[in-house]
C-alpha cells in the first residue's frame, strides 16, 4: 500500500508530492465498499422487521381495532367467551404498571446500593465475587425464575411476609385507583392491602421482577460508577467530605448511566413473562390491593394464544400484543428525551 | 500578622530561617512570623515496601508561603498529602512520625479527618471542578462542613470567588457550568473552591503545570494575595516561581530533606552542592 511516511527521519530528502495523489490499491477500496454495504444493509434490516412485525400486529388486530377501538383502553373485563366477547385491556395495561412500578421500586434502590458497594465500599477480594454472582442472576432462564417464585417464592410470602405487611399497612389507603365492578373507571379511596394474603398477587408479581432486573441494572450502574474521574474523587475528599458525601457526588456525576440502567431494568421489567405469570394470580382485576391477584399484557398473550378460538378474541388478543409494543415503544421514546434532558442538564450546570 | 508581602518578594532574609532546623519545635521564637503552622517531626512514609519520604524533619512558617522542590518522584506530592491525610486513602500507604498542625498532632486517633481537611485546602494539579454550577462548586465545601443558610452561602461564595480574582469574570454567569470556563479559570474556581471554608493552610500540588504563562501569572498574583491571610505549601517544578512566590524553599531528593532556608538564601548561597546543582538546572 502507498502512504505517508511520518516518521521520517529529519535528514531525509522530503517526500514527493505525488505520493498522497496516489491511487489507493484496489482490494482495499473493495473492502472499504462490502463493509459499508454490510452495514447499511443490517441497519436496513432491521428497520424492516420493526415494520413487518408493526404491520402484521396491525393486520392482525383489525376486527378489533374496528369493533372495539378506543373502549379497549376504558374496559376492564376481559371474557372470550363465544357470544359475550368483552374484550378490555385495562385491567393488563394495570398488571404491567403496578408489577413494573413495584420492580422500579423495590429494584433501583438495591439495585443502586448492591453497585455502591461493589465499586466503592468492598474490599477487592470480595468486589469481584459478588459482582460475578449478580451477573449470573441474568443468567438464570426466566421459567426457573418462574418456579422458584411458584414452589417457593409465593408460600413463603403468603405464610410469613405477606401477614406482617398487612398488619403494618392496613390503614393505608390510596385514592386514585379502586375496583371497578361495573367496568367503568371510578376513583374511590381503597386499602393498600386488602383481603388474606394469597402468596399469588401483584406483590409476588413485583418480587419476582426485583430480582430479574437487578443483574442489568446493578452491573451498567457499577460500570458507569467507575468511570468516575479519580480527581473528583481526591477533589471532594480533599475538601472535607465524608465517604457518603464523595458517594452522592459520584452517583450525580453518573445519573444519565444510572437512568440508562433504570430504563434497561425497566423495558426488562414490562417484557417480562413467564416468571409472571406464574406467581401474578392470572386474573383480570384491578385493584389497588397488593394482595390482588392480576395479570399483566404479556402475561395474557402466553397464556392464552392457543385458546383464541374465534376470530374477534384472537383480533384481541393481537390488540394487546399492539398496545404492549407501543408501550414499550413509547417508554423508550420518553427515556430518550429525558436521558438527553439529563446530559444537557449535566453541560449546562 | 506577618509584613504584607510584596509583589516582589525575592527577598525574604528578615524572616528567620527557621525551617530545616530538626526539632526546634518551640512556639516562643521571638518573632510572630517565626510562629510554625506545621511541625514535621520524624516523618515516613512508605508504599507497600517502598520507602517514600525517609526521617523528614521539618517546620514551616505560619503566614508563609513555602515552596516544596525537586525531582520528579522525590516525594514532594507524599509529604504534601500527609498534612491533610489523604494519603489514608491510598491503600498500603502507611505514615509514621509526627506531624502538628497549629500545634494538634494530625495523625492522633482523634483527629477528625474531615474538619482537618477543611482547615487544610488543597488545590491539584489538574483543575477538577465538578460538573456543577460555578455558584455549586464553591458552595459544596460549605454545604458539606454543614452551612445551611442561603445568604450565608451567597456570600462567603462571592467573597472566596473575589479572593480568587475570579469574580468579575464569573459574576454574571454564576449558574452556567464550571466546565464551560478556560483551564486557568478552573484553576482558580478549584482555588475559590478551596478557601471557601476558611481553611488555616493551603497546599497546592503544582498548581500551576496545566496553566499558560499568563494564567500562571494570575495564579501567583493570587498566591501572594492569599498569603497575607493563610499559609501557604506549594509543590512546583519551576525554579522561577519557587523564587517568585515563595519565602522559604525545601528542596528534596530521594525522599529526604536536603536543604530548607529562605528562598533567596536556597537559590543563591545553598549550603549544599547538591541544591545548588538542581536550582541552576545541572540535574533533575
Ligand atoms: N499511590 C502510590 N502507590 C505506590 N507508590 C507511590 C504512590 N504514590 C507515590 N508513590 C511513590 O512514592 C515516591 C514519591 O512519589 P511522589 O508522588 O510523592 O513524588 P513527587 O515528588 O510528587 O513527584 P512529581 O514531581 O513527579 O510529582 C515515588 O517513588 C512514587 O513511585
Ligand atoms: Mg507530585
Amino acid at each position: 500500500m502507498s502512504g505517508i511516511e511520518f516518521s521520517r527521519p529529519a535528514y531525509s530528502e522530503p517526500a514527493e508530492p505525488g505520493v498522497i495523489y496516489a491511487p489507493q490499491s484496489g482490494w482495499r477500496k473493495w473492502l472499504d465498499r462490502l463493509v459499508y454495504i454490510a452495514a447499511l444493509g443490517g441497519v436496513l434490516f432491521s428497520m424492516a422487521i420493526l415494520l413487518t412485525i408493526f404491520a402484521v400486529l396491525v393486520h392482525g388486530s383489525w376486527q378489533a381495532l374496528g369493533r372495539i377501538g378506543l373502549h379497549f383502553f376504558t374496559t376492564q373485563a376481559w371474557n372470550p367467551v363465544p357470544g359475550r366477547d368483552k374484550y378490555g385491556v385495562l385491567a393488563f395495561v394495570y398488571g404491567t404498571g403496578v408489577t413494573t412500578f413495584l420492580a422500579l421500586l423495590f429494584g433501583v434502590p438495591l439495585s443502586i446500593g448492591v453497585a455502591v458497594f461493589i465499586t466503592r465500599l468492598a474490599p477487592r477480594w470480595m468486589a469481584g465475587p459478588v459482582s460475578f454472582l449478580v451477573e449470573l442472576l441474568a443468567a438464570i432462564p426466566s421459567i426457573a425464575y418462574g418456579l422458584w417464585g411458584c414452589f417457593v417464592m409465593s408460600p413463603w410470602l403468603q405464610n410469613y411476609l405477606e401477614p406482617v405487611i398487612y398488619h403494618v399497612l392496613r390503614h393505608i389507603k390510596i385514592i386514585p385507583v379502586g375496583k371497578y365492578p361495573s367496568g367503568n373507571i371510578e376513583f374511590f379511596p381503597a386499602n393498600l392491602v386488602r383481603g388474606g394474603p394469597s402468596g399469588s398477587d401483584f406483590l409476588a408479581g413485583g418480587l419476582i421482577l426485583t430480582i430479574m432486573i437487578l443483574p442489568i441494572i446493578t452491573a451498567i450502574t457499577r460500570d458507569v460508577l467507575r468511570q468516575f474521574p479519580q480527581e473528583l474523587e481526591q477533589g471532594a475528599y480533599g475538601l472535607g467530605a465524608t465517604w457518603w458525601q464523595t458517594t452522592r457526588l459520584a452517583l450525580v456525576y453518573c445519573k444519565a448511566g444510572i437512568f440508562g440502567a433504570v430504563m434497561l431494568g425497566m423495558a426488562r421489567a414490562i417484557g417480562e413473562t413467564m416468571a409472571v405469570i406464574m406467581v401474578i394470580g392470572n386474573t383480570d382485576s384491578i385493584s389497588a390491593s397488593l394482595f390482588a391477584g392480576g395479570q399483566t399484557m404479556s402475561g395474557v398473550l402466553a397464556n392464552e394464544f392457543m385458546e383464541a378460538d374465534h376470530p374477534i378474541y384472537l383480533s384481541a388478543m393481537f390488540y394487546v400484543a399492539l398496545v404492549l409494543m407501543l408501550s414499550s415503544l413509547l417508554t423508550n421514546v420518553i427515556a430518550r428525551a429525558m436521558l438527553s434532558r439529563i446530559s444537557a442538564g449535566r453541560d449546562k450546570r | 500578622m506577618t509584613p504584607p508581602v510584596t509583589a516582589d518578594n525575592h527577598v525574604s532574609g528578615h524572616r528567620s530561617a527557621s525551617a530545616s532546623a530538626a526539632g526546634s519545635g518551640s512556639m516562643s521564637v521571638e518573632t510572630r512570623a517565626a510562629r510554625h503552622a506545621i511541625e514535621i517531626q520524624g516523618l515516613n512514609v512508605h508504599y507497600g515496601k517502598g520507602h517514600a519520604v525517609h526521617d523528614l524533619n521539618l517546620n514551616i512558617t505560619h503566614g508563609e508561603v513555602t515552596a516544596f522542590i525537586g525531582p520528579s518522584g522525590c516525594g514532594k506530592s507524599t509529604i504534601l498529602r500527609c498534612f491533610n491525610r489523604m494519603n489514608d486513602l491510598v491503600s498500603g500507604c502507611q505514615v509514621r512520625g509526627s506531624i502538628k498542625i497549629h500545634g494538634a498532632n494530625i495523625y492522633d486517633r482523634r483527629t477528625n479527618v474531615m474538619e482537618l481537611r477543611r482547615r487544610t485546602g488543597m488545590v491539584f494539579q489538574k483543575p477538577n471542578p465538578f460538573p456543577k454550577s460555578i455558584f455549586d462548586n464553591v458552595a459544596y465545601p460549605l454545604r458539606i462542613h454543614g452551612i445551611r443558610g442561603k445568604a450565608v452561602i451567597k456570600e462567603r461564595v462571592e467573597k472566596s470567588l473575589r479572593s480568587a480574582g475570579l469574580w468579575d469574570e464569573v459574576k454574571d454567569r454564576l449558574n452556567t457550568s464550571a466546565l464551560s470556563l478556560s483551564g486557568g479559570q478552573q484553576q482558580r474556581l478549584c482555588i475559590a473552591r478551596a478557601i471557601a471554608a476558611e481553611p488555616d493552610v493551603l497546599l497546592m500540588d503544582e498548581p500551576c503545570s496545566a496553566l499558560d504563562p499568563i494564567a500562571t501569572k494570575t495564579v501567583e498574583k493570587l498566591i501572594n494575595d492569599l498569603s497575607k491571610t493563610i499559609t501557604i505549601v506549594i509543590v512546583t517544578h519551576n525554579m522561577h516561581q519557587a523564587v517568585r512566590v515563595a519565602h522559604q524553599t525545601a528542596f528534596f531528593y530521594m525522599g529526604r530533606l536536603v536543604e530548607a532556608g529562605p528562598t533567596d538564601k536556597l537559590f543563591h548561597k545553598p549550603d549544599h552542592q547538591q541544591t545548588l546543582a538542581y536550582v541552576t538546572g545541572q540535574f533533575g
